[in-house]
């Protein structure tokens, strides 16, 4: 299981925040994988180390949903710390997505609410299309794959120059941001994927294992 | 879980620590924070109970740097050891990318060891891992002491695929990076495919 985020998702998702930070008057926002991973953050996002507030929220809402479960409850839908100055909303998107809000007496709890809601059903529709992307995707690379097995060598079917598809095809997707066909995306994004190492380049592992050895050092 | 954004060009993979409580996970990291350049690393997080021993986990973010244009990151995780914070565990497994396996070396936690391993593997299967599918090294730590199991006794209880292991001593940082390099570039083998 992994969580794949493109230019034309992402850039939705960011677009999304920032119309609840300005709508809701927080101060800032900050979108976490279950497991643990920062996937955005927006607004005032100095203050606070947002690798350290993402690790700790999946591990604090994890803990609540286990709690929920003890109860007999599904999850816990949001949960809410008030703090002296600031506080803090936090609720689910498409049971696998955490949003953070974080907010201080500029607005109200409310508020925050109203348009946490409107957000969540955006932010649903936005990652509900990208975990199909991504699956097509991934059953994309699979029936790649078989058919090179069954066919030795059939005259490089994929690019090996991952880095410039993906660049192309972050600018082809902005142009066609607008619409609400993604059809015709997919397929596009289809036709130049292929094996992870083909988009990140052949002397990927090289490097990173280079940078691992300078790195991890007695 | 590995995390790609192709738009901001980052990658973040989870490792956790597993292993039998006060094995020496917890020293893995503060080894490891010690050692690596600031720049290179977060805060570390421990959320631990007042006589030190972890209460639900350690976190360390790690930062490789640019790789090909992308930001690549580790983040660190251990799971608290004692058999009654199961739950806990679970929770640190969601996502995992890769596991070290840090068993006591000491003959009296054989027993602890073998039982930690097993609950280690029924937890994966509980959220749909399989073991020899997730990367996975074991780490034979405490290996300066003196009471301790051989090498042949700790493969035969842990290890019968036979998979990579290490001698460490943690408390002095021998056989903790390699540890950590080697499952690293496990992980990112398989992230590529
Ligand atoms: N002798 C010895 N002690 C160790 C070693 N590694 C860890 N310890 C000690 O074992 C105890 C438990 O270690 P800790 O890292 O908290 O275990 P954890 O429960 O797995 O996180 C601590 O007192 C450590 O100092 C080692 O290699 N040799
Ligand atoms: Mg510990």
């Amino acid at each position: 299981m992994s969580l794949v985020l493109y230019e034309k998702e992402f850039k939705e998702i960011n677009e999304c925040l920032n119309n609840l930070l300005l709508g809701a008057k927080a101060k800032s926002i900050f979108l976490v994988d279950k497991s643990g991973q920062l996937i955005t953050n927006i607004g005032d996002t100095v203050s606070f180390d947002s690798i350290a507030l993402a690790s700790l929220t999946a591990g604090n809402f994890a803990a609540t949903s286990a709690l929920a479960q003890l109860m007999g409850q599904n999850e816990f839908s949001l949960l809410f710390h008030q703090g002296e100055k600031e506080n803090i909303h936090i609720s689910v998107v498409e049971s696998r997505i955490i949003l953070v809000v974080i907010f201080d007496d500029r607005t109200s709890l409310g508020l925050i609410r109203l348009r946490v809601k409107t957000a969540i059903s955006v932010l649903s529709e936005i990652f509900k299309r990208l975990f199909v992307k991504v699956k097509k995707e991934k059953e994309l690379i699979k029936s790649m794959s078989k058919k090179e097995e069954s066919h030795p060598k059939p005259e490089m079917q994929t690019p090996s120059k991952p880095l410039e598809a993906l660049s192309e095809k972050q600018d082809s997707t902005k142009d066609n941001s607008q619409g609400t066909q993604t059809e015709p995306e997919i397929q596009e994004s289809n036709n130049k994927t292929s094996e992870q190492s083909d988009r990140f380049g052949e002397d990927f592992q090289q490097k990173a294992a280079n940078k691992i050895d300078n790195l991890f050092m007695d | 879980m590995s995390f790609i954004n192709y738009s901001t060009r980052e990658i973040n993979l989870k490792l956790v620590y597993y292993g039998p409580g006060l094995g020496g996970k917890t020293t893995n990291l503060i080894y490891i924070y010690n050692k690596v350049t600031a720049n290179n690393k977060g805060k570390m997080i421990s959320l631990a109970t007042e006589s030190e021993r972890t209460l639900f986990f350690d976190f360390l973010p790690l930062d490789l740097g640019e790789i090909k244009g992308y930001k690549t990151r580790f983040h660190l995780y251990t799971v608290p050891g004692q058999v009654f914070y199961n739950a806990s565990r679970k929770l640190i497994l969601r996502g995992v990318d890769g596991l070290i396996f840090v068993a006591d070396s000491q003959i009296q936690l054989r027993e602890a060891n073998i039982d930690s391993f097993k609950n280690m593997k029924e937890n994966l299967i509980e959220q749909g891992y399989r073991l020899p599918e997730i990367p996975y090294v074991i780490q034979y730590n405490k290996r300066d002491l003196s009471n301790i199991l051989t090498i042949e006794q700790l493969d035969q209880d842990l290890n019968p695929g036979g998979i990579k292991t290490f001698e460490a001593v943690a408390l002095s940082g021998i056989g903790v990076f390699d540890t950590l390099k080697c499952i690293s570039k496990m992980v990112l083998n398989k992230l590529m495919g």
